[in-house]
């Protein structure tokens, strides 16, 4: 007798846009973090191939990409992996996903699009670089499970900055890990410099490495090698990162906060005398009430409704939306 | 500098098996004031001491300390402090301050939100009444009684048992415990063994608030196990990092702050005359006295600190006390003075590891010391202050025993 589970009954998602809910978000590596995202009750979630990735739609009108990098078959779970960009670079959205959201946070997504199918192949080549291993996962297991012939080469700059290492070791000698700290960099010459007419090759990392990889394949079939580019950082700060002028009304004393710098550093190092402890928005030693302006929340302690009334603000982490922040100090 | 103890525990010697370098901390002669040892250290011309047999740079200066502590090249791991909980290996699950990132911000992350200024104040009503009921206890006492025993020690205790969730039939049980871990005499077996029964009492408490969830900060914690966030180990071993970290801590600070205000008079009557100058007054009692007085760090990457090179792997030593008494920053910082801002103190530390408990521990100093100068306007010490025996013998100063007595009506 065939039982039936209750997502059997549950509706595929068909918007556009949905939410997801975050169910946990793990360390899988220095500066990356694998959330598991679950459907809302009632729904599951739309099938995907491996090399799809989603639009992830960010409270502050920010959209990114990143690749599905769970098990294709599961329609209960998606994971994807994020590194944390420097707030220099100016994206943003990373910053965000790591610090403000939490188990049982929802986020806004997009449906799975697939600008880097996995061909049809009798063998393949993978080769990863850093987070460019988030869409290769996929791919790797469909490969396995067909039986098909195929190697993966990751490289990373150091063993503790490379995600899923884990979990690529039950594919034995197909995968070669190589950090670049113990081993030096890749050596793509000896894995390339052969061409194949039954070989794929998959290549996802930074730009350095797909430019060497293109460079190297250069005598391969046409169509043999498959690059993906993860959307380089905008040259433009984003809209939550901008320069605003901070007004100390009580001291009638007016600065500006670059994008990059904090509310925190600008004051301290124009001699303003404020209070500050753990310097990441976490123990609210920093926080000062607002007179004007909305503030860009980054703290780990305002609860939703001390965010929305806007009152206060932890200035070693937080922002502002408007142009202009007045401060009761 | 006003008293010297009875007996002096401090017969260490100066120079120690590894190359000569003076044994860290030094201890104090002076129950309110940094050991004379710092005055030959100066952060022009950084020297080594020997924590526990390792050398390690002291770093005196108020703003190398506060500078250097909070740079991320510090990490707390590898360093020989069983109080932390470390075997040595591997920070035990749920003790973040011995962790760091990204492990210890996840761990913090969860708490940080309950621990905030704000969050605290609602404690107000719970601490008020902890105080009084001790208070009561003590007036129907006859004298000399203990305020340690009777009043400082107890007091964190339960405030931090109501706050986890944990009933009050094991109170005795938990303080025992945490000395057994905070006393310097402790070796890393007894040290281990009593942290191992606390976190095995409270991994059965994480049990039944699954079953029965309260309103307490056991039962937040158990919301992450079911998320899938964080295992029952974690959250044992951050209730009983909490537990610990609150209980001594807070306790010998009640108990040196009384006698601080008892051999300074003239504070105390600025105190009495003016009540609101409590909140300002703990801040300086806390630069004054900083009981943990020092903070020690790995370096992770060489650096630099007032042109001295730090190598990868060395330990510095960060002198909170020291650095709250920086003449640069503090005027005349060898005055208690309540009418002075205290509040840039590094007795909490600073960065990362900042203590998490700070809104706790000044609000309990607040409400307990101002209930004490109004329930008991006569307290004084029943004995001599140079009888007053201090504790250089555990990893958290204060004294071990204040009598005390009162006017009776």
């Amino acid at each position: 007798m065939t039982t039936h589970n209750d997502s059997d009954f549950d509706t595929v998602v068909e918007d556009d846009e949905f939410d997801v809910v975050v169910e946990r978000i793990e360390p899988a590596a220095t500066d990356v973090k694998a959330l598991v995202l679950r459907p809302v009750t009632g729904t599951t979630l739309p099938t995907w191939t491996p090399g799809s990735h989603i639009d992830v739609l960010l409270p502050s009108g920010t959209v990114r990409q990143y690749s599905l990098c769970g098990d294709t078959s599961d329609h209960d779970a998606w994971r994807i992996a994020v590194l944390r960009e420097p707030p220099e670079k100016g994206r943003g959205g990373s910053e965000y996903i790591h610090n403000a959201l939490h188990p049982g946070s929802k986020l806004r997504v997009g449906l799975p699009r697939n600008n880097f199918p996995l061909v049809e192949s009798t063998r393949y080549l993978f080769i990863a670089g850093g987070i460019g291993i988030t869409p290769i996962l996929s791919m790797i297991a469909h490969a396995d499970k067909q039986h098909l012939d195929w190697r993966l080469i990751y490289g990373g700059r150091n063993a503790e900055s490379m995600a899923f290492r884990d979990e690529l070791a039950r594919y034995g000698v197909r995968v070669e890990i190589v950090p670049e700290d113990r081993t030096g960099p890749l050596d793509l010459g000896h894995m390339l410099s052969i061409p194949r007419s039954d070989t794929a090759v998959y290549c996802c990392g930074p730009s350095g490495l797909l430019q060497a990889v293109e460079a190297a394949c250069s005598s391969w079939p046409d169509g043999s090698l498959h690059l993906e580019r993860f959307v380089p950082a905008p040259s433009q700060p984003e809209s939550g990162d901008t320069a605003f002028e901070v007004v100390l009304a009580k001291q009638g004393r007016t600065f500006v906060v670059r994008p990059g710098e904090t509310i925190l550093r600008t004051l301290e190092s124009n001699g303003v005398d404020v209070l500050s402890s753990c310097q990441q928005g976490m123990c609210g030693r920093c926080e000062q009430t607002v007179l004007e302006g909305t503030p860009d929340h980054r703290d780990e302690i305002l609860t939703p409704e001390e965010r929305a009334a806007g009152e206060y603000i932890l200035i070693c982490v937080s922002r502002c939306h408007d142009d202009r922040l007045v401060l009761d100090l | 500098m006003t008293t010297t103890p009875a007996d002096d525990v401090l017969g260490t010697d100066t120079a120690s098996a590894t190359g000569g370098h003076p044994a860290f901390p030094f201890g104090r002669t002076c129950p309110f004031a940094p050991n004379d040892k710092y005055q030959s250290f100066s952060d022009d011309n950084l020297q080594k001491v020997d924590f526990k047999g390792t050398p390690g740079w002291l770093v005196t200066g108020y703003n190398n300390v506060r500078t250097v502590l909070a740079d991320p090249r510090m990490s707390v791991r590898g360093i020989d402090d069983s109080s932390r909980g470390d075997d040595g290996e591997q920070a035990v699950p749920g003790f973040f301050v011995a962790m760091d990132p990204p492990q210890h911000d996840d761990l913090r992350r969860i708490l940080a939100k309950e621990f905030t200024p704000r969050r605290m104040a609602a404690m107000r009503p719970t601490i008020e009444r902890i105080a009084n009921d001790l208070i009561d206890e003590i007036l129907k006492s006859d004298e000399p009684v203990d305020i340690i025993d009777a009043l400082a020690l107890p007091l964190p205790s339960l405030v931090i048992c109501e706050l986890l969730g944990v009933p009050y039939d094991r109170h005795d049980f938990f303080q025992e415990r945490t000395r057994a871990v905070l006393a310097a005499g402790s070796t890393p077996e007894q040290v281990g063994a009593a942290i191992g029964d606390v976190m095995t009492y409270l991994a059965e408490l994480v049990t039944i608030k699954q079953a029965n969830p309260g309103d307490d900060l056991v039962s937040l914690l158990v919301k992450h196990i079911e998320s899938g966030d964080l295992g029952v180990i974690d959250v044992a071993g951050m209730s009983t990092f909490l537990l610990m970290a609150g209980h001594e801590t807070t306790g010998n600070m009640i108990g040196l702050g009384l006698f601080a205000l008892l051999e300074h008079p003239d504070q105390l009557a600025e105190l009495r005359e003016d009540p609101e100058l409590m909140p300002q007054a703990v801040e300086e009692l806390l630069r004054h006295l900083d009981i943990i007085g020092s903070l020690p760090r790995t370096a992770t990457e060489d650096l630099e600190v007032e042109g001295q090179r730090i190598a990868k792997g060395e330990l510095l030593m960060f002198s909170t006390e020291a650095g709250n008494r920086d003449p640069s920053v503090f005027d005349e910082p060898d005055r208690l003075d309540f009418h002075r801002d205290a509040s840039r103190h590094l007795t909490f530390g600073h960065g990362i590891h900042t203590c998490l408990g700070a809104p706790l521990a000044r609000l309990e100093l607040q409400v307990v010391y101002s209930l004490l100068l109004e329930r008991i306007p006569s307290l004084r010490l029943a004995v001599p202050a140079s009888d007053i025996k201090l504790k250089n013998d555990a990893r958290i100063f204060g004294v071990h025993e204040l009598p005390i007595m009162w006017d009776r009506p």
